[in-house]
């Protein structure tokens, strides 16, 4: 059996060839702004992750004997303060580890004046008086400092906003398909104005005249929304695979294709197909409405 | 069943079987009893410059009659088809369809009268973009007819105005007359209650022309109320059924 034609065809419309290539851009752009918010975690994220509860106190002392002696009366001013957990110096090896990626390639890290480190974690059920724990450290020396990884755990404060960017993003996504749906729906209209005009004198209702552009748009906007979200999975692999692999910049994201991951693409792959629908049978009755 | 030989099955006598099965069309509950089918009281229209195509115009249908509206062209037959399936309203007057006045009926009343009203336009208004098989069939799926059911009223009636080669063509592809048979085909196939023709046969041969009065006049004989405007005066005087004769926008003469 064939499929019943379609009573108003939109394919005869200019413009309305590329509908189902628009939103499968438009999918992909918000599935994969979906996979990045729920399952994407940057190298900052780690950063921030360990830097948040934990200070370093840096000690950069003129000479290698003294420096011996003030890890150790840094770390006995720490043992024993008020809103610390724990207080570990760091190896020159880990050191070296630490400090190697921001080092140019071909330079001899070993060689680099390296402060000794503390590792600190903080108390979570105690405050901590960074002032007053500052003025102790400092009495051993001008070259002790703390960092508390203010810088970071500010820039953390600013990544919380990545939620609404990320919902800002597929609203945006949702807002484009609205308008260019409801611009191919006005040009379909005008384009068949005297068949919608016989349909309604042989006693075509509203919504059978809208169900001839909504089916239209459904299979187009599935057709986009399959690309798309194929299209945001492909992409996906490939930003896994190369992160995976290490040869990324530290500011490729690190996007772990788990369940929620997925299962918030397929939704918002979903729900831009079923608003391009939803806009299409709208644009029709108020259209209709509006010449009755 | 199809019918092998349209014209010997005619002339034999033999009924619309497509158009007289249940199914697609709902039967219209026994205790309906429409008192007004068409109604013009003192019917008034003019064209959107102000010139007057029909003035105090009143008449009116009983259910299952048979009407011929004649007049020259320009006389007004289209408009006061125009009216009767609502395609406007009346600047004066009322107009009457199924005991609703077309004027305060809402949007989707009126669409569920049209449902009921078969429509032979002038131009015939066919999708050129369908088949001649989709085309006769819209009527069928507005009203939300089973596929199955469609296709076999459509091809029989396809056969039944000597298109049935022809049912996957398109009508672009028509000459004027099959075109004609073609939109006559759709304004019947869902058996209406209302019949209006307008010019149903300007474009045919003597023996289609029988063919699609022989037609209409069937649909009349299963309850369907028949208006064909038509400017053939012979034709009207043929057939002899009730005649409304407009002149200048004015009902004259009737018999």
């Amino acid at each position: 059996m064939t499929a019943r034609p379609p009573v108003l065809p939109l394919r005869n419309v200019s413009g309305n060839r590329s509908l189902a290539g628009f939103i499968g851009v438009m999918v992909f752009v918000g599935v994969m702004v979906a996979a990045v918010f729920v399952g994407g975690e940057s190298r900052f994220d780690h950063l921030s992750r360990d830097a948040d509860g934990r200070i370093t106190v840096l000690l950069s002392p003129p000479d290698a004997n003294s420096a011996a002696a003030t890890v150790e009366d840094a770390i006995a001013i720490l043992d024993g303060f008020s809103g610390i957990a724990r207080a570990e110096p760091l190896s020159r090896a880990e050191i070296i580890t630490l400090v190697t990626p921001w080092v140019a390639p071909g330079h001899d890290v070993d060689a680099l004046p390296l402060p000794n480190l503390i590792d600190v974690t903080l108390a979570k059920d105690k405050p901590l008086d960074l002032e007053v724990l500052r003025a102790k450290l400092g009495a051993l020396g001008d070259g002790v400092q703390i960092d508390d990884h203010g810088s970071w755990l500010r820039l953390h404060v600013t990544s919380g906003y990545d939620m609404f960017i990320a919902v800002g993003a597929i609203l945006l996504a949702a807002v484009a398909v609205v308008y260019v749906v409801a611009m191919t729906i006005r040009g379909s209209l005008d384009a068949h104005w005297e068949s919608i005009a016989t349909l309604q004198w042989i006693g075509a209702s509203d919504g059978f005249i809208a169900s001839q552009f909504q089916g239209q748009v459904a299979r187009q906007g599935l057709t986009g929304g399959v690309l798309g979200l194929m299209s945001g999975l492909v992409c996906l692999a490939a930003v896994k695979l190369v992160s995976d692999t290490g040869s990324s910049t530290w500011t490729l994201p690190h996007i772990d294709p788990n369940a929620p991951a997925l299962a918030a693409m397929f939704v918002v792959a979903c729900a831009i197909v079923a608003i391009a629908i939803v806009a299409a049978r709208v644009t029709v009755l108020r259209a209709l409405a509006r010449i009755a | 069943m199809i019918f092998a030989d349209p014209k010997a099955r005619l002339d034999a006598g033999a009924g619309i079987v497509p158009l007289s099965r249940p199914g697609v069309v709902r039967p219209r509950p026994a205790t309906e009893r429409i008192k007004r089918l068409v109604r013009f009281e003192n019917v008034g229209t003019r064209y959107s410059g102000g010139r007057e195509v029909l003035r105090e115009v009143s008449f009116r249908l009983e259910p299952g009659s048979f009407c011929f509206l004649t007049g020259p062209s320009g006389a007004g037959k289209t408009s006061v088809l125009r009216l009767i399936f609502a395609a406007q309203k009346p600047t004066s007057g009322r107009v009457v369809i199924f005991d609703r006045d077309t004027a305060t009926a809402s949007r989707e009343t009126l669409m569920r009268l049209r449902r009921r009203i078969g429509v032979v336009f002038q131009d015939f208004r066919l999708l050129d973009h369908l088949t001649a098989f989709d085309n006769v069939a819209l009527p069928l799926r507005i009203a939300g007819g089973r596929d199955s059911e469609i296709r076999t009223h459509v091809n029989e009636l396809l056969q039944w105005v000597g298109l049935g080669p022809l049912v996957s063509s398109f009508p672009a592809a028509f000459s004027r007359g099959e075109r004609q048979r073609l939109a006559v085909a759709r304004s019947v196939v869902s058996r209406p209650s209302l019949l209006v023709a307008d010019e149903p046969t300007e474009s045919v041969d003597h023996s289609m022309e029988f063919r699609l009065m022989r037609l209409f006049e069937a649909l009349n004989e299963l309850g369907t109320t028949v208006i064909v405007a038509t400017r053939k005066e012979s034709l009207a005087a043929q057939y002899g059924h009730a005649r409304l004769a407009i002149r200048g926008g004015r009902i004259g003469d009737s018999e």
